[in-house]
Protein backbone atom coordinates (compact mmCIF):
# COMPACT_ATOMS: atom_id res chain seq x y z
CA UNK A 1 0.00 0.00 0.00
CA UNK A 2 2.65 2.49 1.06
CA UNK A 3 6.41 2.01 1.32
CA UNK A 4 7.39 -0.25 4.26
CA UNK A 5 9.09 1.61 7.12
CA UNK A 6 11.76 -1.07 7.44
CA UNK A 7 13.17 -3.90 5.37
CA UNK A 8 11.02 -6.99 5.93
CA UNK A 9 14.01 -9.24 6.38
CA UNK A 10 16.76 -7.37 8.18
CA UNK A 11 14.90 -4.46 9.76
CA UNK A 12 16.94 -1.64 8.28
CA UNK A 13 14.93 1.62 8.07
CA UNK A 14 14.05 2.22 4.42
CA UNK A 15 10.90 4.36 4.32
CA UNK A 16 12.80 7.62 3.92
CA UNK A 17 14.68 6.29 0.88
CA UNK A 18 11.70 5.58 -1.33
CA UNK A 19 11.09 9.09 -2.58
CA UNK A 20 14.72 9.82 -3.60
CA UNK A 21 14.91 6.34 -5.14
CA UNK A 22 11.77 6.83 -7.17
CA UNK A 23 12.70 10.34 -8.24
CA UNK A 24 16.18 9.37 -9.39
CA UNK A 25 15.10 6.22 -11.22
CA UNK A 26 12.36 8.12 -13.05
CA UNK A 27 14.99 10.70 -13.98
CA UNK A 28 16.81 7.97 -15.85
CA UNK A 29 19.48 6.72 -13.44
CA UNK A 30 20.17 3.00 -13.22
CA UNK A 31 18.36 1.51 -10.19
CA UNK A 32 21.46 -0.40 -9.09
CA UNK A 33 23.53 2.77 -8.98
CA UNK A 34 20.84 4.64 -7.06
CA UNK A 35 20.62 1.86 -4.47
CA UNK A 36 24.41 1.80 -4.13
CA UNK A 37 24.61 5.54 -3.59
CA UNK A 38 21.77 5.41 -1.05
CA UNK A 39 23.81 2.87 0.91
CA UNK A 40 21.35 0.02 0.40
CA UNK A 41 23.84 -2.84 0.25
CA UNK A 42 22.02 -6.05 1.14
CA UNK A 43 19.78 -7.74 -1.41
CA UNK A 44 16.92 -8.04 1.08
CA UNK A 45 16.72 -4.24 1.41
CA UNK A 46 17.21 -3.79 -2.34
CA UNK A 47 14.26 -6.03 -3.22
CA UNK A 48 12.08 -4.36 -0.56
CA UNK A 49 12.67 -0.98 -2.19
CA UNK A 50 12.61 -2.17 -5.79
CA UNK A 51 9.65 -4.53 -5.63
CA UNK A 52 7.38 -2.12 -3.80
CA UNK A 53 4.23 -0.95 -5.61
CA UNK A 54 2.62 2.18 -4.22
CA UNK A 55 -1.10 1.41 -4.14
CA UNK A 56 -2.26 4.08 -1.72
CA UNK A 57 -3.06 6.63 -4.43
CA UNK A 58 -5.44 4.14 -6.04
CA UNK A 59 -7.25 3.73 -2.73
CA UNK A 60 -7.34 7.48 -2.12
CA UNK A 61 -9.22 7.85 -5.42
CA UNK A 62 -12.35 6.62 -3.65
CA UNK A 63 -11.87 9.02 -0.74
CA UNK A 64 -11.89 12.23 -2.74
CA UNK A 65 -15.06 14.21 -2.38
CA UNK A 66 -15.62 17.62 -3.91
CA UNK B 1 43.84 -12.20 24.20
CA UNK B 2 41.50 -11.30 21.33
CA UNK B 3 42.51 -8.38 19.17
CA UNK B 4 40.47 -6.30 16.74
CA UNK B 5 41.63 -4.03 13.97
CA UNK B 6 39.15 -1.55 12.54
CA UNK B 7 39.17 -1.48 8.75
CA UNK B 8 36.17 0.73 8.08
CA UNK B 9 34.29 3.07 10.34
CA UNK B 10 31.51 5.63 10.06
CA UNK B 11 29.01 6.78 12.70
CA UNK B 12 26.61 3.99 11.69
CA UNK B 13 28.93 1.29 10.37
CA UNK B 14 31.99 -0.56 11.56
CA UNK B 15 34.03 -3.33 10.00
CA UNK B 16 36.87 -4.94 11.88
CA UNK B 17 39.17 -7.93 11.67
CA UNK B 18 38.97 -9.87 14.92
CA UNK B 19 41.78 -12.23 15.82
CA UNK B 20 42.31 -14.73 18.60
CA UNK B 21 38.73 -15.19 19.76
CA UNK B 22 36.62 -18.32 19.82
CA UNK B 23 33.68 -18.45 17.39
CA UNK B 24 31.38 -18.76 20.39
CA UNK B 25 32.48 -15.38 21.73
CA UNK B 26 32.19 -13.61 18.37
CA UNK B 27 28.80 -15.17 17.80
CA UNK B 28 27.59 -14.13 21.26
CA UNK B 29 28.55 -10.57 20.48
CA UNK B 30 26.69 -10.76 17.17
CA UNK B 31 23.57 -12.12 18.81
CA UNK B 32 23.61 -9.52 21.57
CA UNK B 33 23.99 -6.75 18.99
CA UNK B 34 21.04 -8.01 16.99
CA UNK B 35 18.58 -9.05 19.67
CA UNK B 36 19.47 -7.59 23.06
CA UNK B 37 20.33 -3.94 22.52
CA UNK B 38 17.85 -1.57 24.17
CA UNK B 39 16.09 0.90 21.89
CA UNK B 40 13.07 3.19 21.99
CA UNK B 41 10.05 2.28 19.87
CA UNK B 42 6.36 3.12 19.99
CA UNK B 43 4.65 0.27 21.81
CA UNK B 44 1.20 1.50 22.70
CA UNK B 45 -1.06 3.70 20.59
CA UNK B 46 -4.28 5.43 21.55
CA UNK B 47 -6.17 6.20 18.37
CA UNK B 48 -8.35 9.21 19.12
CA UNK B 49 -9.44 9.70 15.54
CA UNK B 50 -8.48 8.01 12.31
CA UNK B 51 -10.39 8.70 9.13
CA UNK B 52 -7.49 7.78 6.86
CA UNK B 53 -7.55 4.85 4.45
CA UNK B 54 -5.37 2.86 6.81
CA UNK B 55 -6.75 0.64 9.55
CA UNK B 56 -5.83 1.62 13.11
CA UNK B 57 -3.73 -1.53 13.46
CA UNK B 58 -1.75 -0.77 10.34
CA UNK B 59 -1.16 2.79 11.45
CA UNK B 60 -0.02 1.62 14.89
CA UNK B 61 2.27 -0.95 13.30
CA UNK B 62 3.91 1.65 11.07
CA UNK B 63 4.33 4.02 14.00
CA UNK B 64 5.99 1.23 15.97
CA UNK B 65 8.55 0.55 13.26
CA UNK B 66 9.79 4.14 13.13
CA UNK B 67 13.28 4.23 14.67
CA UNK B 68 13.57 6.69 17.56
CA UNK B 69 16.76 8.24 18.90
CA UNK B 70 17.66 6.55 22.16
CA UNK B 71 19.86 8.50 24.59
CA UNK B 72 21.05 5.52 26.66
CA UNK B 73 22.95 7.71 29.12
CA UNK B 74 19.79 9.67 29.94
CA UNK B 75 17.62 6.58 30.40
CA UNK B 76 17.68 3.92 33.11
CA UNK B 77 19.42 0.64 32.23
CA UNK B 78 17.15 -1.73 30.32
CA UNK B 79 17.35 -4.33 33.11
CA UNK B 80 15.82 -1.85 35.55
CA UNK B 81 13.03 -1.03 33.11
CA UNK B 82 12.23 -4.72 32.70
CA UNK B 83 12.40 -5.62 36.38
CA UNK B 84 10.40 -2.60 37.46
CA UNK B 85 13.26 -1.23 39.54
CA UNK B 86 13.14 2.00 37.56
CA UNK B 87 10.05 4.18 37.51
CA UNK B 88 8.09 3.10 34.40
CA UNK B 89 7.59 6.74 33.48
CA UNK B 90 11.35 7.06 33.03
CA UNK B 91 11.35 4.26 30.47
CA UNK B 92 8.40 5.68 28.52
CA UNK B 93 8.02 8.69 26.27
CA UNK B 94 4.77 10.14 25.01
CA UNK B 95 4.45 11.24 21.40
CA UNK B 96 1.50 12.81 19.67
CA UNK B 97 0.49 13.04 16.06
CA UNK B 98 -2.29 15.24 14.86
CA UNK B 99 -2.91 16.05 11.22
CA UNK B 100 -6.00 17.38 9.50
CA UNK B 101 -5.60 17.43 5.75
CA UNK B 102 -6.49 20.70 4.02
CA UNK B 103 -5.49 19.19 0.71
CA UNK B 104 -3.51 16.15 -0.35
CA UNK B 105 -0.80 15.59 2.23
CA UNK B 106 1.65 12.92 3.23
CA UNK B 107 2.09 12.44 6.97
CA UNK B 108 5.77 11.98 7.80
CA UNK B 109 7.52 10.65 10.87
CA UNK B 110 8.71 14.24 11.42
CA UNK B 111 5.10 15.23 12.21
CA UNK B 112 5.31 13.24 15.45
CA UNK B 113 5.63 15.58 18.41
CA UNK B 114 7.67 14.14 21.25
CA UNK B 115 7.51 15.28 24.86
CA UNK B 116 11.26 14.71 25.10
CA UNK B 117 13.51 16.34 22.51
CA UNK B 118 16.14 13.62 22.89
CA UNK B 119 13.67 10.88 21.91
CA UNK B 120 12.45 11.67 18.40
CA UNK B 121 12.30 9.96 15.00
CA UNK B 122 15.77 9.36 13.58
CA UNK B 123 14.58 10.11 10.05
CA UNK B 124 12.04 12.90 9.66
CA UNK B 125 10.92 11.88 6.19
CA UNK B 126 9.53 8.37 6.60
CA UNK B 127 6.02 8.43 5.09
CA UNK B 128 3.39 7.11 7.51
CA UNK B 129 0.20 7.61 5.52
CA UNK B 130 -1.25 9.78 2.76
CA UNK B 131 -4.38 11.81 3.35
CA UNK B 132 -6.86 13.62 1.12
CA UNK B 133 -8.80 16.76 1.98
CA UNK B 134 -10.95 16.36 5.09
CA UNK B 135 -9.24 13.29 6.51
CA UNK B 136 -7.81 13.43 9.99
CA UNK B 137 -5.60 11.39 12.26
CA UNK B 138 -5.20 12.16 15.94
CA UNK B 139 -3.03 9.73 17.78
CA UNK B 140 -1.34 9.45 21.14
CA UNK B 141 1.59 7.07 21.19
CA UNK B 142 3.78 5.75 23.97
CA UNK B 143 7.33 4.70 23.21
CA UNK B 144 8.99 2.18 25.47
CA UNK B 145 12.52 0.96 25.97
CA UNK B 146 12.66 -2.58 24.66
CA UNK B 147 14.76 -5.25 23.02
CA UNK B 148 14.62 -6.81 19.56
CA UNK B 149 14.09 -10.30 20.99
CA UNK B 150 10.56 -9.14 21.86
CA UNK B 151 9.82 -7.39 18.56
CA UNK B 152 11.88 -6.39 15.52
CA UNK B 153 10.84 -2.74 15.94
CA UNK B 154 13.29 -2.54 18.85
CA UNK B 155 16.16 -3.73 16.70
CA UNK B 156 18.97 -1.19 16.91
CA UNK B 157 21.71 -2.91 14.95
CA UNK B 158 22.64 -5.71 12.63
CA UNK B 159 25.91 -7.63 12.80
CA UNK B 160 27.54 -10.48 10.97
CA UNK B 161 30.94 -12.05 10.45
CA UNK B 162 32.77 -14.54 8.29
CA UNK B 163 36.02 -16.47 8.61
CA UNK B 164 39.07 -14.63 7.36
CA UNK B 165 39.89 -16.58 4.21
CA UNK B 166 43.38 -17.80 3.34
CA UNK B 167 43.50 -17.94 -0.42
CA UNK B 168 46.33 -19.46 -2.43
CA UNK B 169 46.20 -19.05 -6.19
CA UNK B 170 47.91 -22.06 -7.77
CA UNK B 171 46.71 -21.48 -11.29
CA UNK B 172 46.88 -17.91 -12.57
CA UNK B 173 44.02 -18.61 -15.00
CA UNK B 174 41.83 -18.81 -11.92
CA UNK B 175 41.85 -15.04 -11.42
CA UNK B 176 40.23 -14.50 -14.79
CA UNK B 177 37.76 -17.36 -14.29
CA UNK B 178 36.23 -15.85 -11.19
CA UNK B 179 36.58 -12.18 -12.10
CA UNK B 180 32.81 -11.90 -12.00
CA UNK B 181 32.68 -13.09 -8.38
CA UNK B 182 35.80 -11.41 -7.02
CA UNK B 183 37.83 -8.54 -8.38
CA UNK B 184 40.79 -9.34 -6.18
CA UNK B 185 41.02 -12.89 -4.84
CA UNK B 186 43.63 -11.97 -2.26
CA UNK B 187 41.65 -9.17 -0.65
CA UNK B 188 39.60 -10.85 2.13
CA UNK B 189 37.54 -7.70 2.65
CA UNK B 190 36.32 -7.53 -0.93
CA UNK B 191 36.49 -11.26 -1.63
CA UNK B 192 34.58 -12.69 1.33
CA UNK B 193 35.01 -16.29 2.43
CA UNK B 194 31.89 -17.39 0.60
CA UNK B 195 32.93 -15.64 -2.59
CA UNK B 196 36.36 -17.26 -2.42
CA UNK B 197 34.67 -20.62 -1.93
CA UNK B 198 32.48 -19.99 -4.98
CA UNK B 199 35.65 -19.29 -6.95
CA UNK B 200 37.08 -22.58 -5.73
CA UNK B 201 34.04 -24.32 -7.13
CA UNK B 202 34.69 -22.57 -10.44
CA UNK B 203 38.33 -23.55 -10.85
CA UNK B 204 38.83 -26.60 -8.64
CA UNK B 205 42.43 -27.41 -7.81
CA UNK B 206 43.69 -24.16 -9.27
CA UNK B 207 42.70 -22.45 -6.04
CA UNK B 208 43.15 -23.40 -2.41
CA UNK B 209 40.82 -21.79 0.11
CA UNK B 210 41.50 -22.28 3.78
CA UNK B 211 40.41 -20.39 6.84
CA UNK B 212 41.82 -19.47 10.18
CA UNK B 213 39.69 -20.81 13.02
CA UNK B 214 40.27 -17.79 15.20
CA UNK B 215 40.23 -14.92 12.73
CA UNK B 216 37.12 -13.20 11.39
CA UNK B 217 35.90 -10.22 9.46
CA UNK B 218 33.15 -8.73 11.61
CA UNK B 219 30.79 -5.92 10.70
CA UNK B 220 28.11 -4.02 12.62
CA UNK B 221 25.53 -1.64 11.26
CA UNK B 222 23.51 0.64 13.49
CA UNK B 223 19.94 1.44 12.48
CA UNK B 224 20.33 5.02 13.71
CA UNK B 225 18.97 4.87 17.26
CA UNK B 226 22.48 5.62 18.46
CA UNK B 227 25.95 5.50 16.95
CA UNK B 228 28.04 2.39 16.50
CA UNK B 229 30.30 3.05 19.48
CA UNK B 230 27.37 3.32 21.86
CA UNK B 231 25.90 0.16 20.37
CA UNK B 232 29.11 -1.81 20.90
CA UNK B 233 29.68 -0.45 24.39
CA UNK B 234 26.14 -1.38 25.40
CA UNK B 235 26.40 -4.81 23.75
CA UNK B 236 29.59 -5.59 25.64
CA UNK B 237 28.04 -4.38 28.89
CA UNK B 238 25.06 -6.71 28.39
CA UNK B 239 27.31 -9.60 27.37
CA UNK B 240 29.55 -9.15 30.41
CA UNK B 241 26.51 -9.04 32.64
CA UNK B 242 25.28 -12.32 31.14
CA UNK B 243 28.66 -13.93 31.82
CA UNK B 244 28.63 -12.69 35.42
CA UNK B 245 25.13 -14.00 36.04
CA UNK B 246 26.09 -17.34 34.50
CA UNK B 247 29.29 -17.69 36.55
CA UNK B 248 27.48 -16.74 39.73
CA UNK B 249 24.67 -19.23 39.30
CA UNK B 250 27.20 -21.89 38.38
CA UNK B 251 29.19 -21.40 41.57
CA UNK B 252 25.99 -21.32 43.60
CA UNK B 253 24.98 -24.63 42.08
CA UNK B 254 28.39 -26.09 42.78
CA UNK B 255 28.27 -24.93 46.39
CA UNK B 256 24.82 -26.44 46.84
CA UNK B 257 25.99 -29.75 45.38
CA UNK B 258 29.00 -29.79 47.67
CA UNK B 259 26.79 -29.32 50.71
CA UNK B 260 24.54 -32.23 49.84
CA UNK B 261 27.46 -34.55 49.06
Amino acid sequence: MIIPVRCFTCGRPLGHLHSPFKRRVLAGEHPAQVLDSLGVKRYCCRRTLMAHVDWIDDVLLYERRS
Amino acid sequence: MPRAKVVEKSPLFLKAVIEGAYPSLVNSLRRVLIAELPAMAIDSVVVVNNTSVMYDEMLAHRLGLIPLTTPLEALPPIEDCESGLADPSECTVRLTLQVTAEGEVTVYSGDLVSERPDVAPVYKDIPIVKLVKGQNITVEAYAKLGRARDHAKWQAALASYYYYPKVEVRDEKCREKCREVCKDLEDPLECTFNKAWTCKDLCGDGLAVEWDRYKYVFWVESFGNYDIETALREALRILKKKFTVFAESLSQRAAALQQTA
